[in-house]
């Protein structure tokens, strides 16, 4: 206790020392880059990293083994940590040469600070969220669900420079999922010195960095003040000697912050989006816009039919998902500012370097077309009524919505669609926080939810994944379960070459959306950037980071 | 005296075990808990991990003896959600803003409030009064959220006089760093400004429609020495004894107000503590405030006896 207190004194000091070494308030603005979040971090800890502001901040003050870059809204992959790599020609063995390169507190990183890593994301007693994004790795699913050793993972250090990882599968996209912050390396001496995994979580002023900032102070509901670590690899391109990411849900107040130019960046997507154009007649702010990597959709209660007892008939879910009209709901629900959806899959995936989307198509559009008056979907619905051995008398259908305050314009556009298209009636259970949300969905207290999923990396799987019986996701979007889908998603494992993949995806999709019904896709966010006139070289990739200011500067 | 604050003291105690308990019982019949939405995708065997780890998959009564029991030793746990804080670091770290922060709204509004009250008195049914009346009902009836965004953006955003969010820190904690406090310090003060002159106001009118005022002013005194003497001191009262509870409650945070300035104090990060039900710090808090407020309500009734010899805090 003793020691923090001093430390916080002399770190504050030396602050102190160094903003009035800054002088003038132009120097200081130049050398600094300033940016919001929504909230602080729950964790800096790259093993047990979850959110968007966290995948930034570590972003910036450590590095993996690649760095994911951004360019035209397409996601690739640069080295970073690692100097080379080379694959074994069956595509299981994956080499990596690390360049030579320091912590912040002078020790080197080594292959098997890489190693421990993946380790420590699978040990079960961590209990991490992401450690099923190791699993393409040999033994790491068998250690991460106690069936299985550490020894057995397939993780290795040659020597201090070299890493070998071994895969389960032929995993065409394991690259992609490597860049991820939960496969920075981790110094086990420290966690272990600052008593374990549970404190290590948000303890930043023990933590060393790797990448090419540190953490020098955090207050919460306040600001996070990162400063240049001299001995970053490639600390000569880093810029910005001082980033500071001020925490804020307030839009006005982030508004008044980017009109004064005194906020350098900042994100938005739907509703929020077109609150923000209005600065964008502002000189100082430069917009842009790309797709992302985000479906929103909606679900239906699979697992007993719901609360109306009529979720688990296809044809009831068919008229469901057709009698929406995306356009319309983009425009009442994300102001417009979103894009309507007829896939899951979002436009920004790619198999390899082939676009996914551009592949598949729309394919819901040939049944929206098939179903285009309000008497062909009410004659489906009853049609699946009759299925039911129920009564097909529209009108005394109530389905039972549920959701979260804040989601007004959502349920009263589903009353008024299902209304006017299907003579139903839609009622919305409104859940006062998602602590109780996620109560009332355990609980199967509803027949109809809205929700998202954002993709973990770039390939159709982390959509498509979802949706397997025993992936443990599908639960929570309405418990799809068709044995025919299983089936064909493990056909893939084995599969490498693009076409082959692109072409079971494809039909994955098909049988999700066009067949059961199984979900109805909505719209995909689409993400705003206001960046400040004089800033540049900022990434914003898909997946991974929302943004990476590393290589940044000012004009 | 001395068995008056004894038993004051058993009254805390018994108290404070009523407060921790019922607060710990309405978080646990709440739906969810502190890990329900950092947990909900998880595997079903790692979201027990996570539990297990935390101590929350316990049985309720086990984990209320639990927290009781060190809770008596002074141990309120660490925060759930963020394992590095407990409630003393917390409040070591949040309280010096919040603090800082109230002293200057009360330092601020409630001088003026009380000048604008006797003004609003001694000038009854005058222009004075009603100009004063209306400004003290819009104040009162306009929340200070929206108060504080129109200062924001305008003389922060648009003229950029003064700084649109921040708070002194580092040795500028307790005195410096003025530009950032003034916008806040005005927002916050406003509201002290009209309950106070509302107060006085109210006060004073009922002193002055007293016997003993008439009195005076049958035997010749002047307006002014009418006021200084004879009503000022005997309408001050309420607002002796209303000090304890004001400044106990300003300096423990407003949400509105750290919220958009982004002022790291205690108020927001409570609020967020509790829609995250992270039991230890709403426990911690809970406990603490109680305490202050049953401790300035004794205060309070001694400050009574002090101005009014005539009351008399328990028959003896």
């Amino acid at each position: 206790m003793m020691k923090k207190t001093l430390l916080d004194t002399t770190l504050i000091a030396a602050l102190t020392l160094l903003l009035s070494a800054c002088g003038g308030k132009s120097a200081a603005h130049d050398d600094t880059l300033n940016l919001v979040q929504g909230s602080d971090p729950t964790t800096v800890d790259v093993n047990d990293v979850r959110n968007a502001n966290e995948f930034d901040v570590l972003n910036a003050t450590q590095e993996g083994l690649f760095r994911i870059t951004s360019k035209n809204g397409h996601d690739g992959l640069q080295l970073a940590q690692a100097k080379s790599y080379t694959v074994s020609k069956d595509g299981l063995t994956y080499t990596f040469k690390l360049r030579d390169a320091k912590w912040s507190d002078g020790k080197a990183v080594t292959a098997q600070q890489f190693v421990d890593s993946i380790i420590r994301e699978l040990t079960p007693k961590n209990a991490f969220a992401y450690a099923s994004m190791a699993y393409d790795i040999e033994g790491a699913e068998a250690f991460n669900t106690g069936k299985g050793t550490a020894a057995g993972v397939g993780a290795k250090a040659l020597d201090a420079h070299t890493l070998q990882l071994t895969l389960a599968n032929k995993t065409p996209y394991f690259l992609k999922k490597l860049a991820s912050v939960v496969f920075y390396p981790v110094r086990l001496d420290l966690i272990n010195k600052a008593g374990g995994t549970k404190a290590w979580k948000t303890d930043w002023q023990d933590q060393a960095s790797n990448g090419a900032y540190t953490i020098t102070s955090w207050k919460k509901n306040g600001k996070m003040v990162l400063t240049k670590n001299p001995k970053f690899w490639n600390a000569k391109k880093v810029s910005f000697k001082t980033v500071t990411i001020t925490t804020t849900a307030k839009d006005a107040t982030v508004l008044s912050l980017l009109q004064s130019g005194q906020l350098d960046f900042v994100k938005a997507s739907g509703a929020q989006a077109a609150d923000f154009d209005k600065l964008s007649s502002s000189a100082k702010v430069v917009k842009s816009t790309q797709a992302s990597g985000n479906t929103s959709f909606l679900a239906f209660n699979q697992h007993n039919g719901g609360l109306s007892k009529l979720m688990t008939n296809a044809k009831i879910r068919q008229a469901l998902s057709l009698a929406i009209n995306r356009e319309a709901y983009n425009k009442a629900v994300a102001n417009g500012q979103s894009k309507a959806v007829y896939s899951f899959v979002p436009a920004s995936i790619s198999v390899g370097t082939s676009n996914y989307h551009d592949y598949a198509g729309d394919l819901l559009k040939p049944a929206l077309e098939k179903y285009n008056t309000d008497a062909k979907l009410r004659a489906l619905f009853a049609a699946g009524l009759k299925e039911l051995g129920q009564s097909t008398d529209l009108a005394k259908v109530k389905l039972t919505y549920l959701t979260m305050a804040g989601d007004e314009d959502t349920s009263s556009f589903l009353a008024q669609t299902y209304k006017k298209a299907l003579g139903i009636t839609v009622k919305a259970v409104v859940a006062p926080d998602s602590a109780s949300f996620i109560a009332a969905r355990n609980g199967n207290k509803y027949d109809l939810l809205t929700n998202g999923w954002n993709g973990d990396y770039d390939d159709p799987s982390t959509f498509l994944n979802l949706w397997v019986s025993t992936g443990g996701f599908q639960q929570f979007f309405g418990g799809y379960d068709d044995p025919a889908y299983d089936k064909l998603y493990a056909t893939l494992a084995p599969v490498s070459d693009t076409q082959s993949r692109l072409a079971i995806y494809k039909r994955l999709e098909t049988l999700l959306l066009t067949k059961d019904y199984g979900v109805a896709p909505l719209i995909s966010a689409q993400n705003r950037y206001y960046i400040a006139k004089d800033i540049k070289g900022i990434q914003t990739p898909t997946f991974g980071p929302d943004l990476d200011y590393v290589y940044a500067s000012r004009k | 005296m001395f068995k008056i604050i004894l038993r004051r003291l058993v009254e805390l105690a018994v108290s404070l075990f009523l407060i921790a308990s019922a607060t710990f019982f309405l978080l646990a019949a709440v739906p969810g808990d502190a890990l329900s939405a950092q947990t909900d995708r998880l595997p079903a065997a790692t979201r027990r991990q996570v539990y297990a780890n935390t101590g929350l998959d316990k049985p309720v009564l086990e984990r209320y003896g639990l927290t009781m029991v060190k809770m008596l030793h002074g141990d309120f746990g660490t925060s759930i959600v963020d394992p590095s804080e407990t409630i003393s670091r917390v409040l070591a770290e949040k309280l010096p803003p919040s603090a800082r922060l109230g002293l200057q709204e009360m330092l601020i509004g409630i001088p003026l409030g009380l000048l604008l009250g006797v003004l609003a008195a001694v000038f009854k049914n005058t222009w004075i009064d009603r100009l004063i009346t209306v400004a003290v009902l819009l104040l009162m009836s306009v929340p200070s959220l929206i108060i504080a965004l129109l200062l924001q953006s305008y003389f922060g955003g648009r003229l950029g006089w003064f700084p649109i969010i921040g708070w002194p820190e580092g040795d500028q904690l307790w005195w410096g760093g003025w530009s950032f406090t003034v916008l806040p310090t005005i927002a916050g003060g406003l509201g002290y400004i009209a309950a106070y002159a509302r107060l006085l106001k109210n006060s004073m009118l009922d002193v002055l429609s007293a016997d003993y005022v008439l009195t005076a002013r049958a035997k010749g005194l002047s307006e002014p020495a009418i006021v200084l003497h004879h009503v000022i001191r005997n309408a001050a009262i309420p607002i002796i004894t209303s000090l304890p509870v004001t400044v106990a409650f300003g300096i423990t945070g407003s949400v509105f107000v750290e919220s958009i300035f982004v002022i790291p104090g205690v108020g927001q990060y409570f609020v967020q503590a509790l829609t995250n039900r992270d039991v230890p710090i709403v426990m911690g808090e809970t406990v603490l405030l109680a305490a202050l407020y049953i401790v300035t309500l004794f205060v309070t009734d001694l400050l009574y006896m002090a101005v009014d010899p005539r009351i008399k805090l328990y028959q003896d």
